[in-house]
């Protein structure tokens, strides 16, 4: 390693020869003949005074001050460079600051430049974390970069440091916004890879991502020019080997931080590219449970999770295998056993009618629900349809009720319970107390007050019974319920006319900026029940599917295709991965 | 019944005439040109003499036997052509079988009801047919393919481009670039063969055969251009058509759930292999215009199996669509002899009426002549009797004068029984009674 002081003596005739004085910039110069004239130049009496000075000030500069004894031109430039060098070197490459300056003294080259330019063309380079790492980087280039005068083989091991230098600073933390719709599991994975490793994965699936934008993703006119269109030239959909993650992770699985991770960091990439690039962030959902089906990854969890729930002897398509019943009682009292798991229903509108409206009536509920699971053991869920709103409908023994049935099934646990609201059909009267979107977001809010753990179970087509209201639309239905999401436990959905979208999506980018989207591939994109079924959820909890109003296992079928397509997934009670 | 004789005899005629004298001397004839008579002479199932038969009868030199006139329903399933027109040229160089359908003219309307499907084929032939249609089977490889198929091979392969030059079209959307190589245009209809790109060679041959079986049945086969794909076999006196698919099944169906190596989605449909082909024989055209009630189609579907490949099935299919167009061409048939049948019972029975009719009202007409006659009988009676008592009058006058000597009574006597005959002849009105007797008994007549 070389020492600053002994190429400051070497160079110490230009230090001498000014006597060590700095010699000032024309700025410099013009700040102390101010200060020395005290010359305010914001005194507007004296501007012609003022102005006269300065132009005396730059005169003497050029003709007194910098003489030819007095300056040298080169010198002066070289020594601006080194105090700009000195100054960034400090900030960016601490270690290394004095290498780089006596290297720069010396031969008048800047390393780090050169270096930063070096390893931008190296393959991987912000994988590259370890000594052994950046020593074989500073060797390649100590034997590829020729100096005059000068063995670069020598300067290796503080090359080595450098160029760590430069991966830290190139390296930015990974930013959680930027991940918004990973698995927490694989956030946790990039964090901690910058953690330990100093390795951004996701700066570099973005930058991937970004490459390929650049390759494959076309602004493109109309015939007519008078619409413009993003469009997509590239086939990510359901493509085995997506921005050539195969090769990149062959010639990287050796790093610890992507052994057995090819999937998660795949996953990466495509989240970047769907959410980022292509605007298809319909297929996101999909995606992840595919990967998850296929196996390729192992650290994330399915996104919306259904639990099939079995009705009138129907049976699921192989890929969704159902082991839980739906039974449904008029009396609370179960008749036979259960073939295994099951979910209990009670219809609250024959036997015990006035359950939510009378203690006693409840109590009896209650006695009879216990006695059946003692016998055949508790259900998943205990479901009850809500009361019906009649004239002397009283809210507060609602919940009174609810509190006394949660206390008492508490010794269940861990069956959870839940209301079923009513239909929403304004011909019905008297109407349920839980038959429209807002009913239920309020008896969420009455319940939490009262600290009554009581969940739903929401039933879609009485829900949307309320059509003839106009107002009624999609979002005034699916925006509240995300709210409550994560009470929701029990999804009833009938099979839906699949809706599809045609023509090119428009999406909002930027600052309210919108651009039309297409696929050369030209993906299906749905705009349905199903989609904004998805959206509203779109997390990692497992919720029952009972299926409603179907009546074969053709029609059966067809909702789970619909189901998958729009992203959810199908799994087994306690089994996040499928 | 008339239409089918005129076909007859324009057959007859037409075969005396070209064996008669040369082609050109027939097209003058019959205002066409040679070809022209040509064309009429295949369409009409009739022998036509070789080239160089006239020079050489001219020359004296001996020339081929005409050839007897074959049936027009016959149909020769074997190739003798021997010329690219197809034409019948000169007699067969040696006896070969052909398909030869009855003659349904001849026979009786109970027999035609009782015929069905195959019935119509000629007993003789059956034997021929079957064999043939045993036959018939799909080749492995074929190079000259029929040019239907030449056509969706083009017009599959533009599509192909122009989707992908286009690949928004479907939106309505076309975006601007520089170099359109490509022209975009509309699908042209061609056949309807609806398969992955695995299975199309095997479909262009499966297509290629039944198309040129039905052309060897002499059906009229073609593609509409309605901008669908479609096709439409003519044949006798019904249409068919038939599409070929290959079905689709999802993808859960055919992967192993535990061992997946693809990345898609378990709901996918996806062609498996298995090509399946649908017809449609149209119900038979109702000879009667006036009537609105249209059968039902015939639908015949085959599939593909692994015990057997629809390759396999192209007799069992074109057995039973021929059968089908049989039947629709007896039921025709049977329904057209009804009709004219009971057109002509309505004929007779209508001149028979308006003959009664006509009688009737020459009867009307004599009797009423009668009647007019019979009552002017007394009249005529009197008239009759004054006529006699005027002309024995004037005969007594006669007598009288014969005794007169005065030459001046004689004169005036003579002038008065001139008065007195002219004036019995006034009376006289027998040539008028006879008149009427005579119109009477032509009316008779």
């Amino acid at each position: 390693m070389y020492n600053l002081r002994r190429e400051i003596s070497t160079h110490s005739h230009l230090f001498a020869r000014q006597g060590g004085v700095h010699m000032l910039t024309i700025d410099e110069y013009i700040a102390k003949m101010k200060k020395a004239d005290k010359l305010n130049e914001f005194d507007y009496l004296k501007v012609s005074d003022n102005m006269s000075s300065v132009m005396k000030y730059v005169m003497s500069y050029f003709n007194e001050y910098l003489t030819m004894e007095t300056c040298d031109a080169e010198e002066i430039k070289f020594k601006h460079a080194i105090d700009k060098l000195q100054q960034e070197v400090m900030d960016r490459y601490p270690q290394s600051k004095e290498f780089v300056l006596n290297f720069y003294l010396r031969h008048r080259i800047r390393l780090d430049k050169e270096l930063d330019k070096w390893v931008n063309d190296i393959p991987y380079f912000p994988f590259f974390y370890s000594d052994a790492d950046f020593l074989s980087l500073a060797d390649g280039f100590c034997s590829s970069y020729k100096i005059s005068n000068d063995n670069m083989a020598e300067y290796q091991d503080n090359v080595a440091i450098l160029i760590s230098e430069i991966k830290q600073y190139q390296t930015d933390a990974p930013r959680p916004v930027e991940m918004l719709h990973l698995d927490n599991n694989i956030v946790a994975w990039v964090r901690d890879t910058y953690r330990q490793y100093g390795v951004n994965l996701y700066a570099f699936a973005s930058d991937l991502a970004y490459l390929h934008y650049q390759r494959y993703v076309k602004y493109e006119r109309g015939n007519y020019g008078e619409t413009g269109y993003y469009v997509n030239y590239y086939n990510h959909r359901y493509n085995k080997n997506p921005f050539g993650v195969d090769q990149i992770y062959e010639d990287n699985k050796h790093r610890p931080f992507l052994d057995s991770k090819r999937g998660e960091f795949e996953m990466l990439i495509m989240h970047e590219w769907l959410f980022s690039m292509v605007y298809d962030d319909d297929y996101w959902s999909e995606y992840v449970n595919l990967c998850i089906a296929h196996g390729r990854v192992s650290i994330a969890k399915n996104v919306n999770v259904l639990i099939p729930v079995t009705t009138s002897g129907l049976s699921y398509p192989k890929d969704a295998p159902c082991s839980t019943e739906h039974i449904v009682s008029l009396d609370g009292i179960l008749k036979k056993a259960p073939q295994a798991s099951y979910i209990f229903r009670v219809d609250l509108t024959q036997t015990h009618a006035g359950a939510w409206q009378n203690t006693e009536e409840m109590a009896s509920l209650i006695t009879s629900l216990s006695k059946s699971f003692k016998e055949y053991g508790a259900p998943r869920v205990l479901e009850l349809a809500a009361p019906i709103k009649t004239a002397s409908f009283n809210e507060e023994m609602f919940f009174s009720c609810c509190s006394a049935l949660e206390k008492k099934m508490k010794k269940f646990s861990p069956m959870k319970i839940a209301i079923v609201n009513g239909s929403g059909n304004q011909k019905a009267k008297p109407p349920s107390y839980i038959c429209r979107i807002e009913d239920i977001i309020q008896c969420k809010a009455q319940l939490r007050a009262r600290k009554i753990h009581i969940q739903f179970s929401i039933d879609f087509s009485a829900l949307m019974a309320i059509k003839r209201d106009t107002s009624y639309t999609g979002n005034a239905l699916f925006g509240p319920l995300t709210e409550i999401k994560n009470s929701i436990i029990c999804l009833n959905v009938t099979n839906v006319t699949p809706q599809l979208h045609h023509g090119p999506k428009m999406r909002i980018i930027g600052n309210d900026t919108d651009v039309y989207c297409l696929n050369k591939y030209r993906y299906p994109t749905y705009d349905d029940f199903y989609t904004m079924l998805s959206s509203t959820f779109n997390d990692n909890q497992q919720r029952y599917l009972i299926p409603k109003n179907i009546a074969s296992n053709e029609e059966l079928e067809a909702l789970v295709d619909n189901l998958l397509r729009s992203g959810f997934s199908f799994g087994e009670v306690g089994d996040q991965n499928g | 019944m008339d239409e089918e004789m005129s076909t007859k005899k324009i057959r007859e005629q037409l075969y005396a005439d070209v064996w008669a004298e040369p082609m050109t001397a027939v097209a003058k004839k019959y205002n066409l040109s040679d070809n022209g008579v040509r064309k009429r002479c295949t369409s009409l199932n009739i022998p036509v003499p070789p080239f160089g038969y006239w020079a050489k009868k001219k020359a004296g030199k001996v020339v081929a036997n005409r050839p007897p006139l074959p049936p027009y329903n016959e149909i020769v399933l074997d190739d003798i052509q021997d010329n690219k027109r197809g034409v019948m040229v000169g007699p067969p160089a040696k006896k070969t079988n052909s398909l030869e359908l009855r003659d349904l003219d001849n026979m009786q309307i109970e027999q035609l009801s009782a015929m069905h499907g195959l019935d119509l084929i000629e007993p003789s032939s059956m034997e021929y047919f079957t064999n043939w249609l045993n036959s018939l089977a799909v080749p492995g490889r074929i190079n000259d393919y029929d040019n239907l198929i030449s056509r969706h091979k083009a017009e599959i392969e533009y599509r192909e481009a122009r989707n992908k030059a286009y690949p928004f079209r479907q939106h309505s959307i076309r975006l601007w670039t520089a170099d359109n190589k490509i022209n975009e245009r509309d699908n042209i209809s061609v056949l309807p063969i609806a398969v992955s790109s695995a299975q199309l060679n095997r479909a262009y041959r499966i297509a290629d055969t039944i198309i040129k079986a039905f052309r060897k049945l002499k059906a009229n086969i073609g593609v509409g251009n309605n901008g669908e794909d479609n096709i439409y076999i003519s044949l006798l006196t019904s249409t068919a058509s038939f599409k070929i698919s290959e079905s689709k099944t999802k993808r859960r169906y055919l992967v192993d759930l535990s061992n997946r190596q693809d990345f898609r989605p378990l709901y996918e449909k996806v062609y498996d292999g298995n090509l399946h082909i649908s017809w449609q024989v149209d119900g038979y055209r109702h000879y009667s215009y006036s009537s609105h009630h249209k059968d039902p189609e015939f639908n015949l579907e085959y599939f593909d199996s692994k015990e057997c490949p629809l390759q396999n099935q192209i007799s069992i299919m074109i057995l039973q669509v021929y059968e089908q167009c049989c039947e629709n061409e007896l039921r025709y048939t049977v329904e057209k002899r009804k009709v004219q049948d009971e057109y002509k019972r309505e004929e007779i029975e209508r001149h028979a009426k308006e003959e009664a009719q006509r009688l009737l009202k020459v009867e009307e007409s004599r009797q009423a002549h009668i009647n007019t006659l019979v009552k002017d009988i007394p009249e005529q009676a009197n008239n009759w009797f004054k006529y006699e008592q005027l002309n024995r009058y004037a005969d007594e006058l006669d007598k009288h004068l014969a005794t007169c000597s005065d030459a001046e009574t004689i004169h005036l006597l003579q002038s008065y029984i001139r008065l007195v005959r002219e004036n019995a002849k006034r009376f006289n009105s027998l040539d008028n009674i006879l008149e009427k007797m005579r119109n009477i008994e032509l009316e008779l007549e």
